[in-house]
């Protein structure tokens, strides 16, 4: 038993890994007399493999419960159809207020190279669904 | 622990089988607003969906929709800071693709 824990802890500390699904641009300003800070946001939700949790779960299972496992994971997948990018979240709107973060971040609203980035940091079963802006907030020089 | 047995793959299947979602895209557009102009203007949604059945769908004009939807929100304004998500909602054999667009509406002086 110790084993197992000691393989799927370490599975958790070494095995990671981050994918890129998108990333975007947006306008570049120039300002001679301003100072360039940057910022980072990342917001993020947990994604769920339920294929991976079936195969890990299946190692502590007997025959006839893994034969229920699979047919927990075909009734799963039945419904969650469609186009997937990463894993699956239980959460809709865990980027809604973007905007208001990047405002917090840039009280002056002088920004420039603001960057979109979609992301998955993967880990065996469970995965962060991020979403990441960067940019760099204008400030007068002396300010 | 028979009624565990039971039990217990009927409650995950109910657990993990609902409302799961993939965000597939995110994009924050640029805004010149100052922090006065931002606080004044008004925050605007709009949005637009695509359903599909096993692939099949119908709509293939929905991001145009969420387009003129977001425009007809602010007639006599501008829009900064759009910040774009094409989503997807899973579902049984069918899925519905989402677009949403929020913004802030600015009026000209």
């Amino acid at each position: 038993m110790n084993r197992y824990l000691l393989c799927l802890f370490s599975s958790f500390l070494f095995v990671s890994c981050a994918q890129l699904h998108h990333v975007q641009i947006g306008e570049v300003v120039s300002e001679p007399n301003g100072n360039y800070q940057r910022f980072d946001i990342k917001v993020s939700d947990t994604g769920v493999d339920i294929g991976e949790a079936t195969q890990v779960a299946k190692i502590f299972m007997n025959q006839r419960q893994r034969d229920t496992s699979d047919a927990v994971a075909g009734i799963v997948g039945l419904f969650q159809m469609g186009p997937r990018t990463g894993n699956p979240v239980y959460s809709s709107n865990y980027t809604s207020n973007l905007i208001e973060l990047i405002y917090a971040k840039c009280p002056s609203g002088n920004i420039t190279g603001l960057t979109s980035i979609r992301e998955t940091r993967k880990y065996p079963v469970i995965s962060g669904e991020i979403v990441k802006v960067t940019g760099y907030c204008i400030t007068k020089k002396g300010a | 622990m028979k009624q565990f047995k039971i039990w217990l793959p009927i409650f995950s299947t109910i657990a993990f089988a609902g409302c799961a979602h993939s965000l597939h895209m995110t994009h924050v557009s640029d805004s010149a607003l100052s922090h006065a102009e931002y606080s004044k203007s008004k925050a605007i949604e709009a949005r637009s969906e695509q359903f599909s059945f096993l692939g099949f769908t119908t709509d293939t004009d929905y991001v145009d929709q969420a387009y003129s939807k977001l425009a007809k929100s602010c007639p006599n304004g501008s829009i900064e800071g759009i910040t774009t998500e094409y989503s997807t909602d899973l579902g049984f054999l069918s899925w519905t693709n989402i677009v949403n667009m929020r913004g802030l509406c600015t009026m000209q002086p």
